[in-house]
Formats: C-alpha cells, sequence, structure tokens
C-alpha cells in the first residue's frame, strides 16, 4: 500500500514531465528578477520584521518579556540589468528599528546595507521534448557592504563587507509543480565596528523551495529554510559560543503574468519557537510585500 | 522509477527532505555552547591575570547567579609586581561580537585596598559577553578579559 502510495505521488511529480510555461521569476531573495527575453527590472520591496523571544547560546527559546520588543520596517529597492544568461543586480534599503530588550531601548532609522550581485544561468534543465533528470544551474555571486549602521541594539547593518557564492538548482517536478535549492557560503572581512578587530564568522545557508503553479499568472510558494553562522572572533580571538543558527518556514504568493510588465508578491517567514531550531538569534516572523516592473 | 531514484537507492521525493535533514544535523553539530566562558557566583570568583601581566584580578558575582540584564560584580585587583602601587579600575565594558551589541558599568564604586564594585552591568541579552576591565597603574595601563555566558 504505501508503495502504491509513493508510486502515485513520483507519477504526479514526475511523470507528467514538465512544468507549464510560466513568466516565473523573483519568487525569493535567489530568483532572478528578470527573465531571460527580459533587460532590465525594477522591484520595491516593504518588509516588516516582528521579534517575538530569542534562543540564547544553548539553543533554549524565551520569549520577550512583555515591556520587550524588536520591531523593523525595511524598505528596498532592487534594480536589475541582465545581459543574455547574467543578471546584475543592486539591493538597497532603508529601514526603521525599534528595539528594546532589558533595560535597554534604541531606535534607528537610516540605510541598510548594500548588496551588489551576480546571478549567472549556467545550465537550463531539459525542453519538454529531451530526456534528462538534471535541474536548471545558476550561480550566485555577490557582495554586501557595510552601508547601514551596525553597532547596539537597533543595528541596521552588518558591519563589515560580506562575500558570498551560490547555487541554484530548479526542476519542475509536474506541470503544476516546480522545486528549487539554493544553497549559499559567505565570508566577512575584518571589521572595527565594535572599536576593536572583529571578525564575524562564515555563514551558510540553503533554502529549499517548492512552487505551485496555480494559474499561468500566480505562483504559490512553500519554503524551508537553514542558515547558520560560525563563531566570531574578538581581537583574532575565536569567541566560542557565538555560533548563530536559524531555522526558517514561510510562504509566497506571487503574481507574474506573462501579459504584462508588473509583478507583484506577498511572502511570510515564520521561525518556530522550538528549542534547538535557533542558537544565538532573535525569533522573527517576517512579512514581505513587493511591486516590481521589468522589460 | 526515475534513473535518479535507480542512482541514489531512493525516492526522488526523498532526497531533498533527507538532504535538508541531514544538513540540519549537520548545522546543529557546528553550533556549540560557550566553553571558555567563566562559571561565576558569589562564593566562587574568577581569577584571571591581565593581558600583559601587570595585574592579577579576582572577579565575583554580587548576586547568587548570573541573570539577564542588570548584575553587579565584586572586583579585587592586585599589582603583579610588589612595588607597584594598587591599580584603579577605571573602565568595564561588555560586547556581544557577533550582535555589535555594547554595554558599559555605569557605576564603578572604589573600596579599600584594590576592592571595586561594579554596579548594574546591563547584560541584556542571552549569550556570550565579552567583558574587559581597564586598568590604571602609577605609570601605565593594562586590561582584564574575561566571558560571561547569560543564562
Amino acid at each position: 500500500m504505501k508503495l502504491l502510495a509513493w508510486g502515485a505521488l513520483l507519477a504526479t511529480l514526475l511523470g507528467l514531465g514538465h512544468a507549464r510555461a510560466c513568466s516565473c521569476s523573483g519568487q525569493g531573495p535567489a530568483s532572478a528578477l528578470t527573465r531571460p527575453d527580459q533587460t532590465w527590472g525594477v522591484r520595491l520591496s516593504e518588509r516588516l520584521l516582528l521579534g517575538y523571544g530569542a534562543f540564547n547560546a544553548h539553543g533554549e527559546y524565551a520569549a520577550f518579556a512583555p515591556n520587550e520588543h524588536d520591531r523593523s520596517v525595511e524598505y528596498g529597492l532592487l534594480a536589475a540589468y541582465r545581459w543574455q544568461r547574467l543578471e546584475l543586480s543592486g539591493s538597497f534599503g532603508y529601514s526603521a528599528r525599534s528595539a528594546a530588550i532589558s533595560d535597554q531601548a534604541e531606535r534607528s532609522v537610516g540605510f541598510g546595507d548594500t548588496t551588489l550581485r551576480a546571478r549567472y544561468e549556467a545550465a537550463n534543465e531539459p525542453e519538454p521534448w529531451q530526456t534528462g533528470i538534471y535541474p536548471a544551474l545558476a550561480m550566485l555571486g555577490s557582495v554586501r557592504l557595510p552601508t547601514g549602521h551596525a553597532t547596539g541594539l537597533a543595528a541596521r547593518g552588518l558591519g563589515t563587507t560580506e562575500l558570498a557564492l551560490g547555487v541554484v538548482l530548479e526542476r519542475a517536478l509536474s506541470r503544476s509543480f516546480r522545486a528549487g535549492l539554493v544553497a549559499e557560503v559567505a565570508g566577512r572581512l575584518p571589521d572595527t565596528s565594535l572599536g576593536v578587530t572583529r571578525r564575524l564568522g562564515p555563514r551558510a545557508s540553503v533554502e529549499f523551495t517548492l512552487s505551485c503553479f496555480a494559474t499561468a499568472d500566480w505562483v504559490v510558494s512553500a519554503l524551508l529554510g537553514l542558515r547558520w553562522e560560525g563563531n566570531a572572533s574578538l581581537r583574532q580571538r575565536e569567541q566560542s559560543g557565538t555560533a548563530q543558527r536559524t531555522t526558517e518556514l514561510g510562504a509566497a504568493l506571487s503574481w507574474q503574468p506573462w501579459s504584462s510588465p508588473f509583478r507583484a508578491g506577498f511572502a511570510e517567514r515564520y521561525a518556530p519557537a522550538i528549542d534547538q531550531l535557533g542558537e544565538n538569534t532573535v525569533r522573527n516572523v517576517t512579512s514581505e510585500i513587493w511591486l516590481g516592473i521589468v522589460r | 522509477m526515475s534513473r535518479a531514484a535507480r542512482v541514489l537507492g531512493r525516492s526522488p521525493v526523498l532526497v531533498p527532505s533527507r538532504l535538508l535533514l541531514g544538513l540540519s544535523l549537520a548545522l546543529s553539530a557546528c553550533v556549540a555552547a560557550p566553553d571558555d566562558t567563566a562559571q561565576l557566583s558569589l562564593e566562587k570568583p574568577l581569577a584571571q591575570r591581565s593581558e600583559r601581566g601587570l595585574v592579577e584580578a579576582s572577579v565575583a558575582l554580587d548576586t547568587a547567579e548570573l541573570s539577564r540584564g542588570r548584575n553587579d560584580f565584586l572586583i579585587t585587583l592586585r599589582a603583579a609586581s610588589a612595588s607597584d602601587d594598587a591599580p584603579l579600575l577605571t573602565s568595564v565594558e561588555a560586547v556581544m561580537a557577533a550582535h555589535g551589541h555594547h554595554a558599559g558599568a555605569p557605576g564603578i564604586v572604589p573600596d579599600a585596598d584594590g576592592r571595586f564594585r561594579v554596579e548594574g552591568l546591563d547584560l541584556f541579552m542571552s549569550g556570550r559577553w565579552q567583558v574587559t576591565l581597564g586598568v590604571e597603574l602609577a605609570a601605565d595601563s593594562d586590561t582584564v578579559d574575561f566571558a560571561l555566558d547569560v543564562p
């Protein structure tokens, strides 16, 4: 019976072969904003982060006290230019963050960090008339520049330059379903934003996305993201127990019509309040809405 | 069954989920709790030599246990060389390296014989704080570093 169930699922996901043609782009942070037949795109977004508690160095979660909070509103501008398989983009942020923890309270408003990214679509998945199960492959390279205030309780940036490399694997599972896997590693340069030499630990993240093309224009996605950061160093000494871990679940709804240059979407991310799913991080619920235009 | 499934010897549907599970476990294994932090209490002070070896410091909590929020400390400083005058505690700074957080003690109250009471050092977030004591001697200065794991 179990074998039959798995067989039916496999037939659904793989047997039908290929996704229906879609105008899909910009479904996540690793997606391209533009399609191969387009040249440029601009996207404006508003993101709201609400902190509900924090995981300590032992992975134990504690909710904020009634007088504590950590809230951010971020406005983002993403501009992208495509040249054949290569998309170059820059994202710029302006945000307000208010945090009150224990007896400390701080509010800051201003620019966030700036990210420059190159995304190269190295291989396409098989066309409908071709055989093969290999996924589409894209490679990412990015530089995050420390243009945001990075110290204090209401920091808006990382405080150092981050260099990241990643890969994106995407594959149609059936006419309506598409899966994606994004893996990224990043290193951070030493900085002195705390007044002494500091080096943030390396970062690794992976995000799995399952998208359903409900109609030709509407896409619904579910995602699971894991993010890890290594121990930071202070004055060339590694600080044990400062590594961070975040686990997030999420869903996104996007409108990406063929017939119009406009794009829109909404995404919700949720970090479960379960011990060991996070470490040394604030647990956030993140809501994002975005509007875009591509040509 | 598809070619990938045959190659991997399992269902293709399970591949991503097993990959994620494995990755999650691997990431969990990469994150460890602080292993070099001081376990302070009133009865169990920390004895620590300064960076340049000019001062011996003894740091004790003035409360039953370390907690998130304001903490008071009792600090005793002694010059390593008998010829030096008693050291002076001039600053107490704490940072959380990964988050860019900083805290300073609003009150340092000198007592007799190189003893100081540090009041209200607000370690406002759980996790590892790196604490630095600024110490002045007659003709020199030094720092004493230690780490605390705030529950």
